[in-house]
């Protein structure tokens, strides 16, 4: 491996400095206040139209910080940024496009080792036969 | 392959400054290839939660969320989410010790991180024998099973193997030739713990938070 001191031109990388210690105490304070605040908010009987909407946010803010500070995207190149986007832009298009070929399709038979059979009511726990 | 370091930068690492490779995109190729690798597992585990959230809420048969209120034992998932989050904060200050060059305290964060990850994988451990052992959930007994047990298992795999990771560059760090110089391999690592701790946050969110109705 040689070393050269003159810096390069050739290349814009967008790199920066990464942070130190007292920066990713910080973040972790952040982050064990937003799942506090998480799991807290499924104890509250009035929040429960938004649990889902509050849940996905909290979840994708966290997210984005331990990817932007913790694996240093919001320092290093964009072409890490770039590559890893493109890897969770196709990972929940996948994800949707399961659900909504899911959604509202309700199968009406099941193959089992005895054949094919009418699928059953679901039935809850201690709910009587 | 040659490297130009702007004044201040620390080969290897990037602590205090930029290092720049003279590749053709100008990054490090290892650590190009983790990211790359990275981006392929956002699928592998994509696929997986797709396949979790499609059957969910269709077991017909218990034990499932929606059929068995009392299933999922929120509180106890949180401590794991808890113990998993601050792993990747002794992960980022076991990556800044070696680039100081504070090797001791290298060390100790690089254990901490272990131990914290073997934390989060006896916690998994409780979980899935309370679920065969008391509740009767297994991968065969319904949708939710199958789903579930693959998902989490392969979450709990991608952890084990960071774990070993994390222990063998512990004691690779007994090395005299360990130090800045090799910091960019307890940054590969990192990347990698990190990536477990981000795939764990949306499990958390979508398998145990999300309300089955």
């Amino acid at each position: 491996m040689s070393m050269s001191s003159v810096p390069t031109t050739i290349h814009d990388t967008h790199e920066q400095a990464h942070p130190g210690a007292p920066v990713y105490v910080r973040v972790a304070t952040i982050l064990t206040i937003l799942t506090a605040f998480e799991v807290g908010v499924l104890y509250v009987e009035l929040l429960r139209p938004l649990f889902v909407p509050v849940l996905l946010c909290l979840s994708i803010v966290k997210f984005g910080i331990v990817a932007g500070y913790y694996m240093h995207l919001r320092f290093d190149s964009r072409i890490f940024t770039g590559f890893f986007a493109l890897g969770i832009v196709v990972a929940v298009a996948i994800i949707l496009a399961f659900m909504a070929l899911m959604l509202g399709h309700t199968p009406e038979f099941i193959v089992t080792t005895a054949g094919i059979q009418p699928i059953p009511t679901p039935v809850a726990e201690g709910a009587q036969h | 392959m040659a490297v130009t370091t702007h004044p201040g930068a620390q080969v290897g690492g990037h602590a205090g400054g930029v290092t720049h490779m003279e590749t053709t995109t100008g990054l490090d190729n290892r650590k190009l290839g983790m990211w790359i690798f990275l981006a392929s597992e956002c699928l592998f585990f994509g696929s997986l939660i797709a396949t979790f959230m499609s059957y969910r809420n269709r077991s017909l048969v218990p034990p499932a969320p929606h059929l068995s209120p009392h299933l999922i034992n929120i509180p106890f998932t949180s401590i794991s989410a808890f113990e998993l989050l601050m792993s990747s904060l002794t992960m980022v200050l076991a990556l800044a010790a070696v680039q100081r060059g504070e090797i001791g305290k290298a060390r100790i964060w690089l254990l901490a991180t272990a131990g914290l990850g073997l934390g989060f994988l006896s916690g998994q451990f409780f979980e899935f024998n309370t679920f065969y052992w008391v509740d009767g959930l297994s991968p065969q007994i319904n949708l939710f099973g199958t789903t579930f047990f693959t998902l989490t298992g392969f979450h709990g795999a991608h952890v084990t193997v960071g774990v070993f990771w994390l222990l063998s560059l512990f004691f690779l760090s007994f090395r005299s030739d360990f130090g800045p110089a090799k910091a960019l391999n307890v940054e590969i690592a990192g990347l990698y713990w990190h990536f477990v701790d981000v795939v764990w946050i949306a499990i958390f969110t979508l398998v145990y938070l999300l309300p089955p109705h």
